[in-house]
């Protein structure tokens, strides 16, 4: 495993997604403040999975938060690049852009509480379409690429076999059907990085291989990046690159 | 069984408390308001009876028996036949006359009566009289009011002893003393009256005091709950052959009118103290579900649920302690600024209004949980919608509407009320769930899937805070009711004032007799000049006010009566519920000396009194004593463009007079209506604020819990202020939700408060009127309320889950 901050893996061919350089993050603890994170620099490329692993607290969620924007850091910047190679500061960005960033490029998921409870299953995958649509066009209905993602959306549910479950709400699914539902949820508008938090660590061992085989096998369809924080050995050892954390 | 666990639990509960302080603080500021809502009901009614009861002097006699050409001869019969226990429950007996003495300027209502009769005068007189030492040292008798009174005087409360004292200082020679307390009514002993009154051996009424356990028990419920005397029956009834016999308080309409009223505000204060319950019961449930885990780890390392819930009752009582204290305070400030603004007696605190509050805000704040522990316990999130049936809510709905139905039959105040509140059950078992259950329908009908989102997840909040928003829909309610109410009665009053408020000029002088009426008509835009004589008299053997008018078709129609009348009579409700008559009946009317018997040609709607009055053909004025008459009032009937002027001339000319125009009458009589109303208005707001302290609690916990959610949203890219406002929306609906199911309830409140409510307790009928700016205020201040309420705690958490 590479030490802190550094980062190993592939070769480096495809375009960067997501580059961090020196990335720390401190929290007030009492009187004193603590550094959670500190002089993290990676670099994740389109297709690319970066393992973050460590003990818990080590600061794997926190990074993540980082690169999703949630949190911002109090030294060094991370930048994100989009397919037409327009970058954004991140670590910079207003609170207006993070939140556009997160909307149109991320997918994200967690351990606990995936799906809003009060959605259906197709209905918590058609949410981030909704938030990317324009309002008018969603409206209309029309024979838009909004029109032909949703159709999309909804089918990969079938592929993760959840086309049985698509009217039903969160809390009838057993735990592997809502990841599942959550990594459908999270590929539906085709983000550029998807943000994995422990995400089979709440399975059994066969639904998490089976969400854990899933999500690589999407990921390799849509050339989306994976950035997986993780406890999860054989999890860790999929990915091109990690981190040690902690 | 109890053990030391309790002293680390009450530690954690302290410190608990101190983290999430919302729950408790609301939980202190509800039981204050509704402390304070009781508290200033309490003192004002002990001030207004305080008033009344100076103005009357019945010592404790309950019921007045009568019938025509009364004797004393009659009482000495009676006396005989009570001596031999023929008259049973009865405990004693007072002849009476009444009547009224012209003095200079003023005549004065006179009570004679035997003051040897049992219970008048006794120790701890209410009569204490001027120079009471000196005759004391002359009087053999044990009592010296007795032995003054036996003498040949007249006693007067202060103010009437210094007119009288200013005319002449006697009346019809006799020679007046004065009395400490302050009674409007001149009393004598019995002969010394009849003398003044011309009417030796005659009576009016033998007053009887019953023995009634009843009444006893009912002194002591109107301690608790001030006017309930106007809901119930105070006295048994007693029968006597030969006589008519009336409880008192069917004679004493100011008495009826403000325990009917203060009945009206104790309700209003009760319900405070329900929503100040719902409240705490709410914050209990939150407290409960929050620290679900907390106590499900509690229990397993072996503290008991008794232990659990004997330190919530702990808080609650800590609670209630200060919440009492502080609402205290703040009632009787505030009782204390209503009485001087009213300008009656300054109130007191007495140990029974202690006890009384103090147990009404410990058990709204310790009652919950009481119930609360086990009620949550096993409480967790579903997005299962939340249900409208289930067995045991239509039984307890069916029974709520059967009750209801049952008491509206029975018709009295009482049961109007009880019928109230069977229907708020009813409500709050149906009304409430079925507009949430419809809000969580209706989801799929939404376009987006936030406002989806939005609205179930409103649904299923509304069975999280049910109570919440129970109380917040019945205090809504309860505002659509007494708006509608006070609209509809709003527009028959000024339909009355429409009816019988000429174009013209009102005037009120000493002696309208001395007012040239023809000189007047002869002033331009004048259209008539008409006098009206008045006189008290009685009804039936019970008092009355008769004015006596010419009742031409032109006048009559003043009152509702298409015609003239020259032998019939016009009686307002009051006067037609008091003698049991209706159109058509003959009821016996006496003033002064003289006996009539009038037939009823029509019973009009009379809001300006609650007191029995009779509009009399002016012939029968003849008929009676110059020295009872009173010629004071002046109307004089105009073209619009005049009135101004005529009143101007009038003024000049009679500067005694008291001068105003129709307008004036009508803006006045606006001012009164507004005020009658304003505190039963600010009660329904306090009961509403209260229920919005109540729904802010409740959010702040639902809200809390919903951090993980909108970390959910922000991840997915929504945010902050899109979260915040998405969370603001479902507030909104929940208010929403609260305020449509209370249109039904508040126009059932409005129904029962004109049809039954309002006739039982002032003797006025009301007709239900809807209008849209009674239904739509209530309506926005509850969603208005549930956004302020919700705009904190969302805020926090929105902000929050997505940081």
């Amino acid at each position: 495993m590479p030490a802190d901050g550094a980062a190993s893996g592939s070769p480096q061919t495809a375009p960067e997604v997501l580059s961090l350089r020196g990335v720390g993050k401190r929290f007030a603890d009492g009187g004193a403040s603590r550094w959670v994170v500190r002089d993290v620099t990676a670099t994740i490329r389109r297709g690319e999975a970066l393992a973050l692993c460590g003990p818990s607290g080590a600061g794997k969620s926190t990074l993540l938060n980082l690169m999703a924007g949630v949190l911002t850091p109090e030294e060094g910047e991370i930048v994100f690049s989009d397919a037409e190679g327009n970058a954004l500061s991140v670590s910079g960005a207003s609170e207006r852009e993070r939140t556009r960033y997160r909307r149109r490029h991320l997918g994200i998921v967690f351990q606990f509480f995936n799906l809003v409870p009060t959605l259906t299953v197709a209905e918590n995958v058609l949410l981030p379409l909704e938030l990317n649509a324009r309002p008018t066009a969603w409206m209309r209905r029309a024979k838009t690429p909004v029109a032909a993602a949703r159709t999309e959306a909804l089918e990969r549910l079938d592929v993760l076999g959840l086309g049985h479950c698509r009217d039903r709400f969160p809390n009838t699914l057993s735990g592997g059907e809502q990841q599942r539902a959550a990594l459908a949820r999270a590929l539906a508008h085709a983000p550029s990085v998807l943000l994995a938090d422990e995400p089979t660590g709440n399975l059994d061992r066969a639904n998490a291989d089976r969400v854990a085989d899933l999500m690589w096998r999407l990921l390799a369809d849509l050339g989306c990046a994976l950035v997986i924080a993780t406890h999860n050995e054989r999890a860790a050892a999929r990915a091109d690159s990690a981190i040690e954390l902690g | 069984m109890l053990r030391p666990a309790l002293a680390p639990l009450a530690k954690s509960e302290a410190r608990d408390a101190l983290r999430h302080p919302i729950g408790p603080l609301a939980s202190l500021v509800g039981v204050a308001l509704a402390v304070l809502a009781l508290c200033a009901v309490h003192l004002l009614s002990e001030s207004i009876r305080t008033a009344l009861g100076a103005a009357d002097a019945t010592f404790d006699y309950t019921h007045v028996a009568t019938r025509d050409g009364l004797l004393e001869a009659d009482y000495f019969e009676l006396r005989r036949r009570w001596r031999r226990g023929e008259l049973d429950g009865v405990q004693a007996l007072l002849p009476v006359v009444e009547g009224y003495v012209r003095l200079p300027g003023e005549a004065h209502r006179l009570l004679g009566f035997d003051p040897l009769a049992s219970g008048v005068f006794g120790e701890g007189d209410l009569v204490r009289l001027d120079g009471m030492a000196e005759l004391d040292a002359r009087s053999d008798d044990a009592d010296p009011t007795t032995a003054f009174l036996l003498r040949d005087v007249v006693m007067a409360g202060p103010e009437a002893a210094a007119a009288i004292a200013a005319a002449g200082g006697h009346v019809g020679g006799v020679a007046v003393e004065t009395m400490e307390v302050d009674a409007r009514t001149l009393i004598a002993d019995l002969p010394t009256a009849q003398r003044l009154l011309g009417r030796d051996g005659e009576l009016d009424a033998i007053w009887i005091r019953a023995r009634s356990v009843r009444a006893l028990a009912l002194d002591w419920l109107d301690r608790a709950l001030p006017g309930i005397a106007a809901a119930l029956p105070r006295h048994a009834d007693v029968q006597i052959d030969g006589y008519r016999i009336t409880a008192f308080e069917h004679r004493q309409p100011a008495h009826r009118f403000a325990d009917a009223s203060i009945f009206n505000l104790g309700v209003l204060g009760l319900l405070a103290l329900l929503m100040a319950t719902f409240l705490a019961v709410q914050a209990s449930r939150s407290n409960a579900a929050r620290r679900r885990l907390e106590h499900q780890r509690l229990l397993v390392i072996g503290v008991t649920a008794a232990e659990l819930r004997a330190v919530a009752v702990l808080e609650g009582l800590l609670t209630g302690l200060a919440g009492t204290a502080l609402g205290l305070a703040l009632g009787v400030f505030v009782a204390d600024v209503l009485a001087e603004a009213a300008g009656a007696p300054a109130p007191s605190v007495d140990a029974w209004l202690v006890g009384k509050v103090a147990l009404c805000g410990l058990l709204a704040s310790t009652l919950a949980p009481l119930f609360v522990r086990r009620a949550t316990a096993g409480a967790s999130v579903s997005a299962t919608m939340p249900a409208v049936g289930g067995w045991r809510r239509h039984a307890l709905g069916a029974l709520a509407v059967g009750g209801a139905a049952l008491a509206l039959a029975e018709g009295s105040l009482l049961a109007a009320f009880a019928a109230l509140l069977l229907i708020s059950v009813a409500h709050v078992a149906y009304a409430v769930p079925l507009a949430a259950a419809l809000v969580g329908r209706s989801a799929g009908l939404a376009r987006g899937l936030a406002a989806r989102a939005n609205l179930r997840s409103a649904a299923l909040a509304s069975g999280d805070i049910r109570l919440a928003l129970g109380a917040l829909s019945i205090a809504s309610a309860v505002a659509i009711g007494m708006g509608l109410m006070v609209e509809s009665l709003r527009r028959d009053f000024t339909a009355m004032l429409d009816t019988s408020l000429w174009e013209g000029v009102y005037a009120t002088m000493t002696d309208a007799t001395a007012v040239d009426a023809d000189r007047l008509r002869a002033l331009p835009g004048v259209r008539d000049v008409r006098r009206y004589g008045e006189a008290a008299g009685w009804l039936d053997g019970a008092p009355a006010a008769l004015r006596f008018a010419e009742l031409d078709t032109v006048e009559t129609a003043r009152y509702g009566f298409a015609g003239a009348l020259t032998e019939r009579a016009l009686v307002n409700e009051a006067a037609a519920s008091q003698a049991g008559a209706g159109i058509g009946d003959t009821v016996s009317v006496r003033v002064g000396g003289e006996r009539f018997a009038m037939s009823i040609a029509h019973v009009f709607t009379d809001y300006r009194s609650v007191s029995p009055r009779l509009i009399l053909p002016l012939a029968l004025a003849a008929r009676i004593d110059a020295d009872i008459m009173r010629w004071r009032q002046l109307t004089i009937h105009t073209e619009p463009w005049a009135t101004r002027d005529v009143a101007a001339a009038l003024g000049e000319r009679h500067p005694d007079a008291e001068v105003l125009d129709h307008g004036e009458i009508r803006a006045f009589a606006d001012v009164v209506f507004d005020r009658s109303f304003a505190l039963s208005n600010s009660l329904a707001a306090l009961a509403l604020a209260v229920a919005v302290v109540g729904l802010f609690a409740a959010l702040t916990a639902l809200q809390a819990n919903r951090l993980r959610e909108f970390r959910l949203l922000s991840a997915i890219g929504f945010s902050r202020f899109e979260a915040w406002r998405l969370a603001l929306a479902q507030t909104a609906l929940l208010g929403a939700t609260a305020a449509v199911a209370a249109v039904p309830l508040g126009l059932a409140i409005a129904w029962v408060l004109c049809a039954f409510v309002n006739p039982a307790a002032f003797g006025w009928s009301i007709d239900l009127r809807v209008d849209a700016a009674s239904l739509l205020v209530p309506f926005a201040l509850a969603i208005g309320g549930a956004v302020l309420a919700g705009a904190l705690p969302t805020f926090r958490s929105a902000f929050r889950g997505s940081a």
